[in-house]
């Protein structure tokens, strides 16, 4: 019996311990530095693979980086449309008349995050320096770094002035890139003023210099941290990364050497925004939060629970809850009222389509243009529209969303489906009677991604092509695997979603543009010398009524050639338990979370 | 595809029935075991409804809209709709096909594999001893869940996928197990007189001794069978299942967030008719290892 | 012992080298192009051309793979594509949760198993023994998803006795590791608490026991004094094999409950095509097998003195 005392003394003590502790388990615990302050949680429903802005593409990597890094300019929080106002510099650029020449005055004493990085070049060993012009220029020359896997040069090819001389040189260097290398387009005036030469107007460059991309980095930083610079962010921003747990979390605290920034006038508030009560922040200095937790919820389950529990103060409703949370209008329903939440719909400039390859023999070009069109016709989407995203999409033809120049709501293309008897005449024209040719279906192969609704929709997709005979192949791929095939020209058709990446239609209306095809970001491989004319013009006028009618011109070129089809925009819903202030939301830029106040402090 | 899931499933049955009456010692200790013909009989009963869907008699129409989203159950629609106001009853109802189909195929095709090479290992020694056990230490050694991504990228996504990816990862078990068996079996006495008679190695090994170990590759196959069934939902979860019908993993899978909302009828729905298939195999398969092997770890 | 155990590591090798040809043939030959990843939506083919050739990924597909034969032998994998970061150390970072987690559920469901398959024994054949029996087929028989996504909303939700998601480093992260600990211990429970039970029942049938019981040993000191202690053996054998699971840690779980562990490390990287990850990780996984393997030998024979090292 020698062993039995101390296994029951074990198995007591274990089942203390077990007990003891699902009890304590309710408790909740915090960084200690964070008790006590005002602390923003958010969700963030991706994990973040880098904190180097020329890096990120993905929104999220937007939103981790937004408390840290800092563009030129940004838009104004409260204004709709969206307006941009100077943010690094002192009042917007000015242009010359020509519309090549752009001149710049940064603020003074902007500081960068004190780091360590900074004391070998300081002659006083100081950790922290003042943004200059030399920053903005070096900050722009990484973009061209082909070894620094930069997602963004697009912006900027082939528009100014010596730059794309500059990126061939540079990275054909056998000594590597130097950055001392002179751009003919960059010119520095003095420490805080400096002009950009472009090489023919650029209507959108101004968006531009508000993107992630161009948000301006410490040249010290980056030699200091080597390739763990994307771990390492050091902006001018008003909050600092204090750990960044991979995977799972992201912690900011407060700059406390954050220049003057104030809220918005109280004059730009208007009644529509009375429920957002932003007018007690107005002209008040930002920001007012001491930090920010982004948590990663790959999973829609746990992120709503935690949001529900309070314990994350705003999440994005995801399209499964739409129901349960909202009434027929898009207003919460009474029980999420009285609790306090609080509600924001935010129309997205989205341009959700099924896209076909145009290289392709069958349903590409102008001999496939009659099946493209049948496909449109059969494909009926006001059934997407309510099952997958609770008729809150806006739905429309061509490629430019609403909200933007060449939207018009009246627009209907004559080729929205359903309209099933118009369908299979055209299949029957194209040599396809009631889908069939020598007695063999048509088969069409359909590229889309795992994940979401995907393959629910997938399977509505199908049962509604087969209405005009047409079978349906579709093929599930990860984001990667759908990328390869398209730039291999080994899809046939694909579903894809773009979010305009500045409120210009131009972004858009350039994923058809001839030369952007062959692995471009021209998906389909559209290539139409009217239309690239057109875009050739569009592309350097500024936005006018006579550009806007180019715009609609090339719209109905796409709805009538039918290389996209059945065009969507979601609207986002963000709701917030009462005690998240001042909070306007926007997925066109993201550095507004600086203006984000909470009511509440961390036990 | 129909016709050969029908074959299979008719086939199996047969095989099985045989190997338990070779046994007749099993055969009369399987007999009185009360709760194995219950869940014999379950199975019985959830194959023939997998035959029947094959057949195109029942559960026909899985992707038609029949009524409102969301539907709670009623009369009508035993199990509610889902989020495209299809009968999720009708699709459980189908899904038991599917789940018939993965398991069946990839069980038999692993065990087939399993036999073949474990008996050829066992029997020969040697060389091809060594060679076929480092080609399942390799396998093993793989992790399970990467293993079974790479191959279903390679044969491609969908029920195509599971089994390939499914047989190339479960062979292993019965390929172990068969050989053991094998190494005893060869030095029997009715072994050693067959090799004085002159009989040819192959013929020994396929005539006299595989089908004495019959019983090791009917347990595998009902422990491969659930273990298919069971795998689906995580490779569903990870958008690797079946693809364009209806599948428990896939109902399971899109049912994850509802439940919050209250919607609990799809996910239940799936849950319970993939528990008790799983739980009858469970538990007549335990019945068999009893009967044929009452010493036999369970694994 | 010594030249028993070398021999032993020597005969792992030729399964260490399966396993580099195999997942070299299945990512290399097989996998994703990583270079589109890193050149994001608005690479052209030229530069993913020049991308791939500053990678390697153009060269003969047998002098890549000598290439990672060397990366094995010198245990050196390099950085990740993705991140940048050196692979071994990423592993480290990412093996602590998983390890945090898997450790602990592993032995409680150990000890639980032991405990429930010894009254089973005990009461062999019995309604206990029926009743505990038909209770871990049962929890054998529910999806894994399904435990995580009710476990989740019930426990965490519901009743809030649970913290729902989250992930704290250092010591405090224990309150976020109970919910999803006691999912494995209820997943592994059914499994382990049978198999425990038959080593149980076929030791009790052996001749040592009987002779015990025939010395006049009582029915509970004879199973828990001596048939315990002699299937303690096959109960750690057992946990020696699962030790290579411990690291590779559990897909769903992470992602449910916010756990940066291995299984969505080897998720990210295969949808990146993260090459270095993916082989630095299958390798060690396989090194583990083998180590494992080995220990479970030569713990038989410290135990057992009948199985002879030869």
């Amino acid at each position: 019996m020698g062993t039995s005392p101390l296994n029951s003394r074990l198995a007591r003590a274990v089942i203390v311990a077990f007990v003891a502790t699902i009890l304590c388990s309710g408790c909740k615990s915090q960084s200690p530095e964070l008790v006590g302050k005002k602390i923003l949680r958010m969700p963030l429903s991706a994990k973040v693979g880098t904190l180097d802005p020329i890096q990120g593409s993905s929104s999220y990597a937007n939103w981790a980086m937004a408390p840290v890094y800092e563009p030129l300019l940004q838009y104004n929080y409260i204004k709709r449309p969206l307006e941009l106002e100077p943010n690094l510099l002192t009042k917007m650029p000015d242009v010359s008349p020509n519309g090549l020449v752009y001149t710049f005055e940064l603020k003074p004493n902007i500081l960068f995050h004190r780091d360590p990085c900074f004391q070998k070049e300081n002659k006083d060993h100081s950790n922290t320096r003042e943004l200059t012009t030399d920053d903005v220029f070096y900050s722009l020359k990484r973009m061209a770094n082909r070894t620094l896997r930069p997602q963004g040069w697009w912006v900027f090819n082939g528009r100014i002035k010596g730059f794309d001389a500059f990126k061939e040189a540079q990275n054909a260097n056998a000594d590597g890139f130097n950055y001392a290398a002179k751009v003919s387009g960059f010119e520095k005036i003095s420490k805080y003023q400096f002009r950009i030469h472009l090489t023919k107007p650029y209507p959108q460059f101004l968006f531009v210099l508000a993107m992630n991309y161009t948000s301006v980095v410490a040249k010290e930083a980056v030699e200091y941290y080597g390739d763990q610079f994307p771990k390492h962010p050091i902006g001018t921003g008003p909050f600092t990364l204090k750990t960044w747990k991979r995977g799972s979390k992201l912690e900011f605290v407060r700059n406390p050497d954050y220049r003057q920034e104030f809220f918005p006038k109280k004059s730009l508030i208007t009644e529509n925004d009375q429920h957002l009560k932003l007018s007690e922040y107005a002209d008040k200095q930002i920001p007012f939060l001491d930090g920010i937790i982004m948590e990663v919820y790959e999973q829609v389950q746990p992120a709503w629970l935690k949001w529900r529990v309070q314990d994350l103060d705003f999440v994005r409703v995801p399209a499964e809850f739409h129901d349960a949370i909202f009434n027929k209008s898009n207003r919460l329903r009474q029980k999420f009222k009285s609790e306090g939440v609080e509600q924001f719909n935010l129309p997205l400039l989205d341009f959700i389509y099924r896209g076909f390859n145009m290289k392709h023999p069958i349903t590409g070009g102008e001999q496939g243009k009659k099946i493209r069109q049948a496909i449109s016709l059969a494909m009926d989407t006001e059934e997407f529209n309510d099952r997958f995203y609770n008729n809150t999409c806006i739905l429309y033809d061509g490629p430019i969303p609403p909200g933007l120049d060449g939207f018009e709501p009246g627009v209907i293309s004559p080729y929205r489906g359903p309209n099933l008897s118009k369908a299979r005449e055209l299949l029957k024209q194209a040599g396809y009677e009631h889908g069939q040719k020598g007695g063999k279906p048509l088969e069409v192969f359909f590229e889309t991604t795992i994940g979401g609704q995907n393959q629910m929709q997938a399977e509505v997709f199908t049962r509604q092509l087969k209405r005009i005979g047409i079978d349906l192949k579709p093929n599930f791929n990860s984001f990667p695997e759908l990328l390869d095939k398209l730039h291999k020209n080994k899809a046939q058709m694909f579903g894809l979603a773009w979010g305009s990446d500045y409120p210009d239609a131009e972004n858009n209306l350039a994923l058809f543009y001839g030369p952007n095809a062959a692995g471009g970001m021209n998906h389909f491989n559209y290539s139409n010398p009217e239309y690239d004319q057109l875009y050739e013009r569009i592309s350097t006028m500024q936005p006018s009524p006579a550009r806007t009618v180019l715009y609609k011109q090339m719209r109905d070129l796409i709805i009538e050639q039918r290389p996209a089809i059945a065009s969507m925009a979601r609207t986002r819903f963000y709701v917030w338990n009462g005690n998240l202030k001042a909070f306007k939301p926007s997925e066109t830029w993201y550095t507004w979370i600086k203006f984000l106040d909470v009511d509440r402090l961390k036990p | 595809m129909n016709l050969i899931s029908f074959a299979l499933i008719a086939g199996i049955f047969t095989l099985a029935l045989t190997t338990i009456t070779r046994s007749p010692r099993a055969w009369r200790k399987l007999k009185k075991d009360r709760s194995a013909l219950f869940s014999g009989a379950v199975i019985v009963v959830y194959a023939l409804a997998a035959i029947t869907v094959s057949g195109g008699i029942i559960a026909t129409e899985t992707d038609i809209q029949v009524g409102e989203k969301f539907l709670a159950p009623c009369a009508q629609h035993l199990l509610g709709t889902d989020r495209l106001g299809r009968d999720i009853f009708t699709r459980v109802v189908y899904a038991n096909k599917i789940a018939f189909m993965v398991g069946i195929v990839s069980a038999t095709a692993a065990v087939i594999i399993g036999t073949i090479l474990g008996g050829l290992a066992g029997y020969f020694g040697g060389w091809v001893d060594s060679v076929i056990v480092w080609f399942y230490s390799t396998i093993q050694s793989i992790p399970y869940l990467l293993l079974l991504i790479a191959l279903t990228w390679i044969a491609g996504k969908g029920i195509n996928g599971l089994y390939v990816a499914f047989c190339a990862t479960y062979w292993v078990g019965p390929c172990r197990l068969i050989r053991g068996e094998v190494l005893k079996l060869r030095n029997a006495e009715y072994i050693q007189s067959a090799h004085a008679m002159g009989m040819g190695n192959l013929r020994i090994l396929f005539r006299h001794i595989i089908p004495n170990t019959l019983h090791i590759s009917l347990v595998n196959f009902a422990l491969l069978f659930i273990g298919a069934i069971k795998s689906e939902v995580i490779l569903s979860y990870l958008g690797l299942g079946v693809q364009g019908e209806p599948s428990w993993g896939t109902m399971i899978d899109q049912a994850r967030a509802e439940l919050i909302n209250g919607f609990y009828w799809q996910i239940g729905g799936a849950t319970v008719a993939m528990f008790g298939l799983v739980l009858a195999f469970n538990i007549f398969t335990d019945a068999l290892q009893d009967a044929f092997d009452p010493k036999a770890q369970k694994p | 012992m010594i030249a028993y155990i070398i021999r032993k590591l020597l005969e792992g090798i030729p399964t260490v080298f399966g396993v580099t040809i195999v997942t070299f043939l299945l990512f290399n030959v097989f996998g994703g192009n990583p270079v589109l990843q890193f050149l994001g939506k608005s690479a052209t083919n030229a530069e993913i051309a020049a991308m791939e050739a500053q990678y390697g990924f153009d060269r003969p597909l047998a002098h890549q793979y000598v290439d990672y034969l060397g990366e094995v032998i010198t245990f050196d994998f390099g950085k990740s594509f993705v991140t940048k970061e050196k692979v071994l150390e990423m592993i480290k970072e990412r093996a602590i949760p998983s390890l945090a987690l898997t450790i602990p559920a592993l032995l409680a469901t150990s000890l639980l198993s032991v405990c429930i398959a010894l009254i089973a024994a005990f009461y062999r054949g019995q309604r206990t023994d029926k009743i505990l029996m038909f209770f871990a087929v049962l929890g054998m028989s529910v999806s894994f998803l399904v435990y995580i996504v009710v476990g989740q909303y019930i426990l965490a939700f519901r009743f809030p006795v649970f913290q729902i998601h989250g992930y704290l480093p250092g010591p405090q992260q224990w309150q976020y590791l109970i919910l999803p600990m006691l999912i494995m211990l209820i997943v592994g429970m059914g499994y382990d608490t049978r198999f425990y039970r038959s080593i149980m029942v076929e030791e009790t049938g052996k001749d040592y026991v009987r002779t015990a019981f025939a010395k006049g040993v009582s029915r509970p000191r004879a199973l828990f004094v001596h048939v315990a202690r002699n299937a303690m053996v096959q109960i750690v054998t057992r946990i020696m094999i699962s030790v290579p699971f411990l690291v590779t840690g559990s897909l769903l779980l992470e992602s449910f409950f916010g756990i940066p562990g291995m299984g969505s490390m080897l998720l990210d990287a295969l949808n990146a095509s993260d090459f270095p990850v993916i082989k630095a990780y299958t390798v060690m996984i396989s090194i583990l097998f083998v180590v494992s393997n080995l220990l479970t030998d030569v713990l038989y024979a410290i135990v057992d003195p009948r199985v002879r090292l030869g």
